[in-house]
């Protein structure tokens, strides 16, 4: 595992800009989101301020690695230029898609598992790397949708990526969670299908948010608006006891809360991490 | 199942018309799918009207949140997002606000949004290396011709309504509103970001702002000043606006290349 990523991190929001810039934040890392500091201004001088006083990853939620036409090389060229100048400890994408030809959303798409979207995809990720020069992680979505007449499981799909293209996974805890209640499948199968090989370099945490449905059913939307729930940090308990001690964040996008609640969540992220260690610990010696 | 483009072309169709022609590659077996896809039609809408509320806050004061919400829905469908960066959203809000009839009412809307997205942009643009004064002097020993250009971090915007003074009122914690009176006068406004990434606006004389456009046409500097010259009043003011923006790195040197805009 990454030594300076030990502790859990958290994401890296505006509210929380100036109190971070005193450097006192006890988070064991920041993570920004890629496009926020393209180009220059305040906020890049910022992060590159950060960037020196915290580790820091950067996650991209704009190159749309799953489009079908060729990745955008302007967007390309912008994010390379960005993590040259942060030099962050992990670079990671989604396994979605957000633009076809010159139309995009500000949203990440599910893609259809099928041959040829692993193949598309994977050479994605290859020209991604390729690019930078370094491995880049990719992670799973949260998705209220699925497509019909498909090759593979999302699982087999991420672990093909992953061993195709030589990237690392970012297994997002709670996009687990949702995903499984959406689509109708165990979470805690999810978990147990994800490649042991140590491809999974990072752990997302987040909260979702509860739509009841006209027909009684429950449709789970991925807020990151609220703590981590129970059935969260039980699934992560199990993902950290099947793939070992991984970097952990905690993420929240909407209503954001004073930074000391958040590091209070990634401190609770540490205590999980400190007793499945025990726990295996205990398992070796007896 | 279709190729992957076409299943991604219908997909984008869906999200940015009323239309829901890609059900037919969903899983049935899933409940609610038009439901469902209605998300992602939610999230686009909702996430791109909030970046035109972010990138223009007074011209959503000015006309309220249900009236603003109305006009960035039309023009989220008419202008899709072009590319993965949503800070790069909503260049052309001004001009559509124009054609508008919603907005028919307010003339000087679509002034105050060309203001407001000017000073977005040059909040988060890339400067490049300046032009310093020796530099310039050097340029202009070597050759009489010297072109420049304004930096990315500065831009000039002609105007018809004098809203570069309502927008000043909006920033403050309490305006008196009672002294304002709009007019109709077209004009130019200097939009810079400075190095402490302060962005100021600054509404230029006749002669600063022909000087500053002619060198955008491409123009020479030698040339430029002598039309500026020629349209100033007051040759001190010109002097002064040039020295200002040399002071905040305005102008790069060009050599052979064409202008930032």
């Amino acid at each position: 595992m990454t030594d300076t990523l030990k502790k859990s991190g958290v994401g890296l929001r505006h509210p929380h800009m100036q109190e971070l810039l005193l450097g006192q934040s006890p988070v064991g890392f920041l993570e920004a989101h890629s496009e926020n500091y393209f180009g220059g201004g305040l906020a890049r001088e910022q992060l590159i301020k950060i960037s020196k006083m915290y580790p820091v990853t950067l996650h991209g939620v704009g190159l749309s690695l799953g489009r079908s036409d060729g990745l955008d090389k302007n967007h390309l060229k912008q994010l390379k230029a960005l993590i040259d100048e942060v030099n962050p400890v992990f670079v990671s994408e989604h396994l979605t898609w957000s633009g076809y030809s010159h139309t995009h959303v500000p949203d990440l798409l599910p893609l259809p598992f099928t041959n040829e979207a692993l193949d598309t995809f994977v050479d994605h990720v290859k020209e991604f790397q390729d690019t930078l020069g370094r491995q880049v992680l990719v992670e799973n979505p949260s998705n209220y949708l699925a497509f019909k007449d498909l090759d593979f499981t999302e699982t087999e799909f991420l672990n093909l990526v992953a061993e195709r293209s030589g990237c690392g996974l970012l297994l997002d805890i709670n996009n687990i969670v949702v995903s499984a209640q959406n689509l109708g499948y165990s979470a805690e199968d999810y978990v147990d299908e994800i490649t042991d090989s140590g491809a999974v370099k990072q752990f997302h945490l987040a909260g979702y948010e509860v739509r009841d449905l006209e027909d009684g059913a429950q449709l789970y939307l991925d807020t990151h608006g609220h703590p981590v729930y129970p059935e969260v940090w039980e699934l992560y308990k199990r993902a950290l006891r099947r793939l070992g001690d991984t970097p952990t964040l905690i993420e929240w996008d909407m209503d954001i809360p004073a930074l000391s609640v958040l590091e209070k969540e990634a401190a609770q992220a540490d205590g999980v991490r400190a007793e499945i260690k025990r726990e295996h610990s205990h398992a070796v010696a007896s | 199942m279709p190729s992957l483009a076409k299943l991604q072309k219908a997909l984008l169709h869906d999200i940015y018309t009323d239309s829901f022609e890609s059900l037919t590659y969903l899983d049935e077996r899933i409940p609610d799918i038009k439901g469902r896809l209605n998300i992602y039609k939610n999230n686009t809408r909702l996430n791109l009207v909030d970046t035109l509320k972010n990138i223009y806050p007074v011209t959503l004061q000015l006309v309220g949140d249900e009236f603003f919400k109305t006009m960035a829905r039309h023009y989220i469908k008419q202008v899709p997002m072009e590319g993965g960066n949503r800070n790069a959203y909503g260049a052309g809000f001004s001009a559509f606000i124009s054609s508008f009839k919603g907005a028919d009412s307010l003339p000087y809307l679509s002034d105050m949004a060309k203001l407001e997205y000017a000073y977005f942009k040059m909040g988060l643009a890339e400067g490049r290396e300046p032009l310093t004064h020796e530099g310039l002097q050097a340029a202009l020993e070597q050759d009489g011709d010297v072109k420049i250009a304004l930096n990315k971090h500065v831009c000039l915007v002609k105007i018809d309504f004098n809203v570069n003074d309502l927008w000043v009122l909006h920033q403050l914690d309490s305006a008196d509103y009672s002294s304002f009176e709009l007019s109709l006068n077209p004009f130019s406004i200097l939009i810079l970001r400075d190095a402490s990434y302060m962005t100021w606006m600054k509404a230029l004389d006749t002669g600063t702002a022909e000087f500053l456009e002619h060198i955008q046409s491409g123009k020479s500097f030698a040339e430029s000043m002598q039309f500026a010259m020629e349209n100033q009043s007051n040759l001190e003011n010109l002097q002064i606006d040039f020295g200002y923006l040399m002071n905040h790195q305005s102008f790069i040197q060009l050599n052979g290349e064409k202008t930032n805009d």
